[in-house]
């Protein structure tokens, strides 16, 4: 289904119902990929309460929906309002210079002798607060909190992580559920009960993967021996001026204590799985401060030494920490503990600027990950690859050591594990089944729904070949072919002409949009488009990007009319909506398989084969085909909305392609459309957009709009099949055929997976 | 003609006219979303790129720095011929040229110590030079996605990593920077920085949420028809309804489909039976006959009026017709919508008229006078009279409507 059907909402107006409805008050802990769609979420959700509130009947009922909380939590970068802080353009750097106002240290010494340190005044009123009542009752978009703050000169970022224990639905993005190292902060509190919804989840598997995997590089390792250089410095420095408070944490290791410290101030949090957090105390040998910082800077040079090798070199984690061992003689134990106690040694030394060691964080996180995955049961979820020149024809070395996870169910498992309600659900998964099988669960109820249109509100179109019958592929061993070029140009000439306001293209990778830009410059193919529409193109930078964007919708919305020359599995194709005239036309130039050279892609395609009998080609087209969907599916939104979908590509007449693609796409797909010409598609999409243009003044009631007496007809009908079934189930005792029904799942474009496990 | 109504008068109720002129006129064409991109033309074998001055002033407005140069030097220290000269073999215009074969064509390129000053670095980077300030909407911003979470995972593969070949990006900053130009000369600059969060945009938000095809279709009211006589149509159709409800009440369906099949019975003897009055027939198909002669006669003829009688009754029909327009315009209510001029009293509007309703009484004499010129010139008289008819009806009906109404007013 395409974004617009109602999704979002229908899923937040079933939760919510039933968490007003039961005491029990579980809360909806509601996961998305970008913060324009958590927002979006958010404006659902308000207006969803508006009408509970306006058809709420006894004044009982509208207090408790009055009372209802829901709240979006993003990073302090996004949710900064202190003036100069919130200036800083990195993450990371505002995510450390807030530390630095807000530490509770920072903060008892301040408090005691007002003046003598900076405070953030935005973080002190809020602690002025009682908590559980910081903000009043209601729904709050991260743009109301924003204002709230603003007028009330409180954080809206400790705002929202304070209320997190009152609220009755969060809304946040994947990571913060799947990656551990955020997780361990920010969702620890969830209660077992909570329900957990993954929307937009066609890549969740590429976000679990993301979460565990880790690159290092030879910046990265020289930034990180300078760090270990200056936590000795600063060792020495405390053991001159305040030797006790060393003493004091060594103490606490040695009791294996777990530090009961504000959360808020945690700098890192360890980069594995709850379940495998130990219990056990930090080993002996890294206990004191001087050890551990003699231990990392060991580790360091070790690395150091594997990035002079010039081959490239995979190997497990076994290998790997065997090799460790026999050379620096770093034990297994300890290198696991590594996070934590970096942890705890920050802590312990007040460091400011904490943005300065993230090249020692991302190395301690390296060491305790690879102890602890050393091994799996019986295929390694990771691997080690050391790859010394970016690409193979690269003279100068410029290597990086990548610690992959190859095995998406190890960071989802402990969702799985700890929730009792998850809900996976999408818009393009599909096929269905490849989803339980990657992501390693047995889902409770599996459900696709299809859509209904009163009128074909989109068109799609394969167009195999160019207008001189030349086939358009962009198959790495074609795609630079100037006939090719000249071809998908023409198309996209072509389309500028007869489409009104906004196109939107889609190339496969950034390498080949950037090179097809300038080729297209070249051969005087954007001349020719500049004539009929403005040009914008997706730049490597986000916020550059964003302006463009905004330029573009300006275009659309004042009749110019413009293009967008974008990536498939970029940042714009992700959660950013081409509706009405913001897109009549997506074209996609080539099918957007991976890049199959990569190292990491193989030893995922190998791992996917050996650990779950996924066939690589079948992950490649599956991977292709739900990127291309996602990509021509920002098209429609909503009924009364219409767009052309183009398909410029050979490889996606072939029947197996298509098959993978949703099913609501794939069913308009007609057999004439499937194999085109740059010329016959254009008379075709003339004649679509002459007859959609016209006014929709059908009536919709009864076909993709139901009354009340349309779902009574049709729960009735339902019960009646239900009956006939039963009857011919007790009638004949095998009643097999029954699941063929849900068998031929794998062209099905929606997956509601609920699991239901016993915790 | 010119005497008896006034300019303003002529205008009034043409006021769309007007104002379709005006939009057309103070309508600019939009310039054409070309780049600036001077190429060299092979003009009797020589390489050259012509100079316009259309083309001078693409490139000031394109390339600030050009300008400034152009201030600096022209005709100080280069004569303008020079310059351009000089500009088309610098760095500076590789640089601005749309290509990024530019680069490979660096060696024919000379140095130039006067444009080499105005030489920027290469906008290359990954992130842009100039770093804008603007916020934008949160739905579109992709920054606030990136900076969610911290980045996580491996890096890209080499083919999805933006900006790895960098020639590539200042060609595509330029597309963008153009573009975003091109709207700025349309439509203004944006809102000057708006911030993340307005007031009033939350509805902004909500509004780009909506589903039209969610909403109840809602019908307008329409136009109520205002019936004279009311009372009559409704109190009969009351009545007949009434007693048709009563009759239908008693009736019972077996005995009503009954005494349809009866009246039904025989209806192919009926048809036999039915005849048509001879008379009636015979008079319809000489009516038809006379009016295709009549119409074959009118296209036989050739024109032969005389010019300046002719000009005289296209004359008189103008005038005619401006008459009655005004004059109706006058009578009728006036239009609610549309109108810009300011709306004349109904005082103004019965002088007018009355005054309209004056010239109009006059018409019929002046067409008797036509008739007296057509005969004394020797042209049919009838074909003058026949010809000018449905201007006398039309004149009649107008006038007929002015003494009923002045009548109605007085009596």
């Amino acid at each position: 289904m395409p974004s617009g059907t109602g999704k979002t909402v229908s899923l937040l107006s079933l939760i919510v119902s039933y968490q007003q409805f039961y005491p029990a008050k579980r809360k909806l802990i509601y996961c998305s990929r970008t913060v324009p769609e958590i927002e979006k979420a958010l404006e659902e959700l308000k207006r969803l309460m508006v009408y509970r509130l306006s058809s709420a009947e006894t004044e009982e009922e509208k207090e408790k929906e009055r009372s209802f909380y829901g709240l979006g939590l993003t990073s302090r970068k996004n949710l900064c309002i202190h003036p100069e802080v919130s200036k800083e353009k990195k993450g990371k750097v505002v995510d450390a210079r807030c530390r630095d106002l807000t530490n509770s240290a920072v903060c008892e010494k301040g408090r005691q002798n007002p003046g003598s340190v900076d405070l953030c005044d935005w973080h002190e009123n809020l602690g002025k607060l009682d908590p559980g009542s910081l903000i009043p009752p209601g729904i709050w978009t991260l743009a109301d909190v924003l204002q709230y703050g603003r007028d009330n000169t409180i954080c809206p970022y400790f705002l929202v992580r304070r209320m997190m224990p009152f609220v009755d639905i969060i809304i946040y993005s994947f990571h913060y559920l799947l990656d551990p190292k955020v997780a361990e902060q920010v969702s620890k509190e969830m209660s077992k009960d909570a329900i957990v919804v993954f929307d937009e989840a066609h890549n969740i598997d590429n976000v679990c993967i993301e979460s565990l995997s880790i690159d290092l590089s030879r910046p990265m390792l020289e930034s990180a021996a300078r760090s270990v250089g200056k936590l000795g410095d600063r060792i020495e420095e405390i053991k001159k001026t305040d030797a006790s408070k060393l003493q004091d944490e060594y103490a606490k290791l040695v009791e294996g204590l777990q530090e009961a410290a504000n959360d808020e101030d945690a700098f890192m949090s360890n980069p594995v799985l709850p379940e495998d957090l130990l219990k056990e105390a930090i080993p002996g040998n890294i206990r004191k401060a001087e050890h551990f910082v003699a231990f990392l800077k060991r580790f360091v040079e070790y690395l150091k030494t594997r990035m002079r090798v010039l081959h490239v070199v995979a190997e497990t984690p076994l290998s790997f920490l065997q090799h460790l061992k026999d050379i620096t003689y770093i034990e297994r134990r300890p290198l696991r503990f590594c996070a934590e106690r970096l942890q705890s040694l920050v802590r312990t030394l007040d460091l400011s600027r904490l943005d300065e060691y993230a090249s020692l964080q991302k190395v301690a996180s390296f060491a305790t990950l690879v102890a602890t995955y050393e091994k799996g049961a019986i295929h390694v979820g990771f691997l080690l690859i050391l790859e010394p020149f970016e690409t193979d024809n690269a003279t100068v070395p410029n290597p990086i050591f990548h610690l992959t996870c190859l095995d998406p169910a190890i960071a989802i498992k402990p969702v799985f594990e700890r929730f009792s309600t998850v809900v996976i659900t999408s818009g393009t998964i599909s096929p269905l089944d490849m989803y339980p099988k990657m992501l390693q669960f047995t889902p409770v109820v599996q459900e696709t729904y299809a859509m209904t249109l009163t009128r074909n509100s989109f068109l799609p179109l394969v167009i195999t070949r160019g207008s001189d019958q030349v086939a358009i592929s962009s198959r790495f061993e074609v795609r630079n072919d100037p006939a090719v070029v000249r071809n998908f140009g023409s198309i996209l000439i072509e389309y500028s002409k007869i489409v009104p306001d906004g196109i939107v293209a889609f190339f496969p990778s950034y390498l080949y949009m950037e090179s097809i830009v300038a080729a297209w410059n070249d051969m005087g193919i954007l001349n020719e488009v500049w004539k009929h529409k403005l040009i914008f193109v997706e730049t490597p930078d986000a916020n550059e990007t964003s302006i463009a964007l905004e330029n573009y919708r300006r275009a659309c919305d004042n009749g110019r009319g413009a293009v967008l020359l974008s990536v498939a599995r970029g940042k714009v194709s992700e959660g950013i909506d081409f509706d009405h005239n913001y897109g009549r036309a997506v074209i996609m130039f080539g099918v957007p398989y991976q890049y199959t050279e990569s190292r990491i892609l193989k030893a995922r395609l190998e791992y996917l084969r050996d650990a779950y009998r996924i066939r690589e080609s079948e992950f490649l087209g599956f991977d292709a085909m739900r990127n291309a969907a996602q990509c021509v599916g920002r098209v429609l939104r909503g009924k009364t909305d219409w767009g052309l979908m183009v398909f410029a590509d050979k490889r996606f007449a072939r029947a197996d392609k298509r098959a993978k693609l949703p099913r609501w796409i794939n069913q308009y797909i007609t057999e004439t459309a499937s194999n085109l010409s740059t010329d016959m598609a254009l008379t075709l999409s003339k004649l679509f957009m002459r007859t959609i243009s016209q006014n929709p003044n059908e009536n919709q009631t009864g076909v993709s709009l139901w009354t009340l007496e349309d779902v009574e007809k049709a729960q009735a009908r339902q019960r009646e099949l239900a009956l006939q079934a039963a009857a011919a189930v007790q009638g004949q005792a095998e009643g097999m055929d029954e699941d063929e029904e849900y068998g031929d799942g794998g062209l099905d474009d929606a997956v509601l997976g609920e699991m239901d496990l016993d915790v | 003609m010119s005497s008896q109504i006034t300019e303003n008068e002529f205008w009034e109720g043409r006021e769309h006219l007007i104002l379709a002129q005006a939009a057309a006129e103070s309508q600019k064409r939009g310039k054409p979303g070309q780049l600036v991109d001077p190429r060299p033309q092979t003009v009797d074998g020589e390489i050259k790129i012509i100079i316009t001055p259309q083309l001078v002033h693409d490139i000031f407005e394109e390339y600030p720095v050009v300008a400034k140069a152009y201030n600096d030097n022209v005709p100080n220290k280069l004569s303008e011929a020079e310059f351009w000269k000089r500009y088309f073999q610098s760095k500076l215009f590789n640089a601005h040229r749309a290509s990024i074969r530019s680069s490979a064509t660096q060696h024919v390129v000379q140095d130039d110590p006067i444009f080499d000053k105005y030489l920027e670095k290469d906008d290359d980077e990954l992130e842009p030079r100039r770093l804008r300030e603007e916020a934008v909407d949160i739905f579109i911003d992709l920054n606030a996605t990136q900076e969610d979470h911290d980045e996580t995972g491996n890096v890209k593969d080499i083919t999805m990593q933006a900006g790895k070949q960098r020639a590539v990006l200042p060609l595509i900053r330029k597309f963008n920077e153009h573009s975003g130009r091109l709207l700025n000369t349309a439509l203004g600059e944006r809102t000057a920085k708006r911030r993340r969060v307005d007031v009033g945009e939350g509805t902004d938000h909500i509004s780009q949420l909506d589903l039209d095809d969610l909403h109840d279709s809602q019908t307008s009211v329409g136009i109520l028809l205002d019936m004279q006589d009311r009372q009559r149509y409704f109190e009969s159709r009351v009545a007949d309804s009434s007693g048709q409800l009563a009759v239908n009440e008693v009736l019972d369906i077996n005995t009503a489909l009954k005494e349809f099949k009866q009246s039904l019975s025989g209806w192919t003897d009926n048809l036999k039976k039915l005849k048509l009055e001879r008379k009636a027939g015979e008079e319809a198909l000489i009516a038809m006959t006379e009016n295709v002669s009549a119409r074959l006669e009118v296209k036989m003829k050739k024109h032969d009026m005389p010019e300046g009688l002719f000009r005289q009754m296209t004359t008189c029909q103008t005038a005619a017709n401006e008459f009655l327009r005004q004059f109706w315009l006058s009578v009728y209510p006036p239009a609610t919508e549309g109108q810009t001029l300011a709306m004349p009293t109904p005082a103004q509007r019965t002088a007018k008229a009355t005054k309209m309703a004056g010239y109009l009484s006059k018409t019929p004499s002046k067409v008797t006078a036509l008739i007296e010129t057509a005969r004394r010139e020797g042209v049919d008289p009838s074909r003058v009279e026949v010809a000018m008819q449905p201007a006398l009806d039309a004149v009649d009906r107008a006038l007929a409507f002015w003494h009923a109404r002045g009548s109605q007013v007085t009596g």
